[in-house]
């Protein structure tokens, strides 16, 4: 069985006062299995968004069904969405959402608070991850005192201290400078290796590239894909970016 | 053209931003019309030319002086909080195009916008309003109304120098605002993220001290004068002590609880503490305000109400008849017939006579021992101080209807605003034994229209008293006439000066050879006093009402600002929490819990400055002759909970729009 399944997942928008529909997502289908890291690639528009608030629960299909280990996620109630988006996602955002009114480590903390952990517990989960990520030395800081890249690990810190089945990152590298976008995406590398699975949503080549498969999305339906394989780093940022120049200049069907 | 374009986009920002201008132009327009009617009302002839109005007008002339000063940091106040809110807009403005001068320019119009409608509006309400308190204002003195319209042109004028002033004052604050910062700074400086504040011990320890001193002072003051005295000292003490423990003092605490863990990091706390510690930063100089402008607000309502209320009973206690006669005269012997003789050979109707010699006499009293002849100058001797009323015997039973007998040597005694509970007692050297303590006795206006602790002794003969006046005078050289009092209720209510003119054929003013042969008359009437009473006390309830309607308003934008302000700031924080798996109800109870703690602190902590204030407050109205505790304490209690009421509409209708902010996704 998958850790993820997505099946004909349709979103249709209609706007309130008028009787407009937007179709964000005709037909979507994929699978991501266990220990997979994966990077859904698409131009501004092309349903990216939409597909990962979806994924993350926080929007619900039109039509379509996605399971988490096998539980249909359209399905739960609203009531227990909260807690299910804590115990099993882990979330990394493009504006890193830290709070700044807690420290960073009160901002890693935050949703073993909200799942009424005792703070002996917390404190033994934090010291490791903090060390994973070379963070140690911010806990105590404040989210505005620290550089976007240092951020961008704290926030992948409060993600994964869950321990949570997937981590969803929406445009993670999107407000980084290269430097740092290099060395988050070696983060996202050794977790993965680590046996994290990973779905990122991205616009950066390069991010991809990192990736072990690349979707892409077009009008509302994945278009394509690459599997990394034993391709270099090189290689699949070459091969991805062909893809895209053929996705833009409205290349033929392959998927 | 170009004018044109600048009061166009004026009024658009005006529209745009109309949850924040409304309030401020409703609030500005509400102070001139308070400024102009209690100037109006100061400078009208119709007022002045009435018995008891020139108390109102002077009383109200010193109001001018609060609003004056109040109007000022209200206004400028305010409006920072606006353009804090604004300077993201200016940066946008920047950013398309427009230089710092046409920034300028724009927020010219639109001041001179504001200015213009607030003045116009507050000047015409207060116009409307100024005819209904003066109707008012006469019937409460019981004066003749007259019909007509009045408009006060040297209150319009004056009116717009004032708020020409403070909105020239605030514009050229917008301009350095909008000067000193770049664009990129106003675009982002609603997110700058702010440091967390630090514990600041020694102030929240300084402000405790303040508060618990100022407290202290005002439980334990028991003398109106030396109430008087610290009044100020207590009040300032504990502003200085409400700002420092909102300030300071709150996040002390917090950071306090912030550092047990155990307790922190439970869901509900974790979100509260840290976000109250900002909240605090941001608004507890707002709070403090809302603190104090309340208590000011309640304090002011409660006395003068109290007063108002009251002024029958004070002026009975003063006046226990119609006419008060006082002769001031060394005989004593024959004082009462001269008295008694004018009645006859005058005609005048008299009813309820009342007629008594005394002389008053001050001292300090320790124990039984009073210490006379001391200088009445000194507050460190004013615990001590005691005025003393000896009283004959013979008018003592004439007036009680008693038959009280006193051997030499005995005395009664009847104390006021004090005990006296001694068997003997000294009066300089001479002793005396108290033979009995009266329960009741006579209404002296002497005693009622002073504060002092008083204590009549009734002695057996005429001669003791006038023997111990006569060693006062040689051994302390203090002189005090013995008085004789004679009072009764006139059938043909004359006046004041007809009575007195009556009188005049008593006294002896004009050069004698022995001083003590000289011999005053007093004459006092119940109806004069009154209406000065009523001018007094009239013009305290105007002015407690104007200035409470003032700073209510003050209080009802500062808390409007502070949930919009709130609302913003709060409206990205809650939803990065969401998004990071907080639950929509949890979301809620944490916001209602912390908007209802931010919004009812203030109240509560005005509940408690009033409960402590109560005891000074009334010693020092004791000094304007009231004396009547419950009747302050019910309408203190009825004031509270009006303003709480109030508070609570207020509450209820900010916060609706403070949620609204937070919702809007």
């Amino acid at each position: 069985m998958s850790l993820l399944e997505v099946r004909n997942v349709k979103k249709i928008y209609t706007t309130r006062f008028s009787s407009n529909k937007v179709q964000a997502l005709s037909d979507v289908n994929f699978n991501v299995e266990k220990g997979e890291y994966v990077a859904i690639m698409g131009e501004s528009g092309s349903g990216k968004t939409t597909l990962l608030n979806i994924l993350a629960a926080l929007d619900r299909p039109t039509n379509g069904i996605v399971r988490l280990n096998g539980k249909d996620i359209t399905k739960i109630k609203d009531k227990q969405i909260s807690s299910f988006r804590r115990e099993h996602l882990g979330f990394v955002f493009q504006d890193f959402n830290l709070l700044n009114n807690f420290s960073n480590k009160d901002n890693i903390l935050l949703p073993l608070v909200l799942a009424k952990m005792k703070y002996n517990d917390m404190i033994h989960l934090l010291i490791p991850v903090a060390r994973e990520l070379g963070i140690e030395e911010l806990l105590d800081k404040y989210p505005y005192e620290i550089s976007g890249g240092q951020k961008q690990r704290v926030a992948i810190a409060r993600a994964i201290i869950t321990n949570p089945e997937l981590i969803l990152a929406d445009e993670p590298t999107g407000a980084l400078d290269s430097k740092s976008t290099e060395e988050l995406l070696n983060v996202f590398t050794s977790l993965n290796e680590n046996h994290q699975t990973i779905l990122m949503v991205t616009h950066s080549t390069k991010a991809a590239a990192h990736a072990k498969r690349v979707l892409f999305i077009k009008d509302g339906q994945v278009f394509h894909q690459i599997y990394r394989g034993e391709k270099t780093m090189d290689e699949m940022y070459q091969c991805i970016s062909d893809t895209l120049t053929l996705l833009a200049t409205g290349g033929v069907h392959h998927a | 053209m170009r004018n044109f374009f600048y009061s166009r986009l004026a009024l658009d920002n005006f529209k745009k931003n109309a949850r924040m201008q409304i309030p401020f132009l409703l609030s500005s327009a509400l102070t001139v019309m308070i400024f102009y009617l209690v100037f109006s009302l100061s400078t009208n002839e119709g007022i002045g030319g009435l018995m008891g109005g020139n108390y109102v007008q002077q009383l109200l002339g010193f109001g001018i002086g609060v609003i004056i000063v109040f109007s000022i940091i209200f206004l400028f106040y305010t409006y920072s909080f606006l353009l804090k809110r604004r300077k993201r807009e200016f940066g946008l403005f920047n950013i398309l195009g427009m230089e710092k001068k046409h920034i300028a320019r724009m927020l010219f119009h639109e001041t001179f916008i504001s200015f213009s409608l607030s003045l116009v509006l507050g000047i015409l309400v207060g116009i409307l309003f100024d005819k209904l308190m003066y109707m008012l204002l006469l019937r409460m003195i019981q004066a003749d109304v007259h019909f007509g319209f009045y408009i006060s042109t040297s209150g319009i004028l004056c009116s717009f120098i004032l708020f020409f002033a403070i909105y020239i004052l605030i514009y050229v604050f917008s301009l350095v605002q909008v000067h000193i910062a770049n664009p990129i700074e106003l675009l982002n400086s609603d997110k700058v993220g702010e440091k967390e504040p630090r514990a600041k011990w020694i102030l929240a320890l300084i402000g405790l001290v303040c508060l618990i001193t100022g407290y202290c002072m005002a439980v334990t003051i028991t003398n109106p004068l030396m109430a008087f005295a610290m009044f100020f000292v207590a009040v300032i003490l504990v502003v200085i002590g409400t700002y420092l423990l909102f300030t300071a003092g709150s996040v002390t605490l917090l950071k306090l609880l912030k550092k047990n863990k155990r307790y922190y990091y439970k869901t509900n706390h974790f979100i509260s503490i840290s976000n109250m510690i900002y909240r605090m930063k941001q608004n507890a100089v707002g709070l403090a305000n809302i603190c104090i402008l309340s208590t000011m607000v309640l304090v002011m309502l409660s006395t003068t109400v109290s007063l108002w209320n009251s002024m029958q009973e004070i002026l009975d206690q003063r006046f226990p008849r119609d006419i008060i006669v006082s002769l001031r005269d060394y005989d004593l012997y024959t004082s009462k017939d001269r008295l008694l003789q004018v009645i006859d050979q005058q005609g005048i109707k008299a009813e309820n006579e009342m007629v008594y010699r005394y002389v008053s006499m001050s001292g300090l009293l320790h124990g039984d021992q009073v210490d006379l002849g001391f200088d009445q100058g000194g507050l460190s001797d004013v615990n001590d101080a005691i005025t003393m009323y000896l009283i004959p015997l013979e008018d003592y039973n004439q007036i009680m209807h008693t038959q009280d007998t006193l051997a030499p040597g005995e005395v009664m005694v009847y104390s006021m605003r004090m005990n006296y509970n001694q068997p003997d007692i000294r009066i300089g050297n001479q002793n005396f034994h108290v033979k009995k303590r009266l329960q009741e006795f006579m209404e002296n206006q002497e005693a009622s229209s002073t504060v002092s602790a008083s204590l009549f002794i009734v002695l057996d003969d005429v001669d003791t008293i006038l023997q111990m006046q006569d060693v006062l005078e040689k051994n302390y050289s203090v002189y005090n006439r013995p008085t004789t009092i004679l009072a009764f209720d006139d059938k043909d209510s004359r006046s004041q000066d007809e009575i007195a003119s009556l009188f005049s054929g008593l006294e002896h003013t004009v050069e004698l050879e022995d001083e003590k042969d000289y011999t005053w008359v007093y004459t006092e009437c119940k109806g004069t006093g009154k209406i000065e009473m009523m001018g007094l006390y009239a013009g305290f309830l105007f002015l407690g009402i104007f200035l409470s309607i003032l700073f209510v308003i003050a209080t009802v934008l500062i808390m409007y600002y502070k949930q919009i302000t709130e609302g913003y700031q709060d409206q990205e924080r809650f939803e990065i929490m969401e998004k990071v798996g907080l639950e929509k109800k949890d979301i809620r109870r944490s916001i209602n819990s912390q908007v209802l703690t931010v919004f009812f602190l203030p109240l509560i902590v005005a509940g408690i400055h009033i409960a402590f204030a109560l005891p000074l407050i009334s010693k020092l109205m004791n000094l304007l002759y009231f004396d009547n505790m419950n009747l302050f304490i019910i309408t203190t209690i009825i004031c509270f909970s009006l303003f709480a009421l109030i508070y609570c509409v207020v509450y209820v209708l900010t916060s609706k729009v403070y949620y609204r902010i937070v919702k809007a996704r």
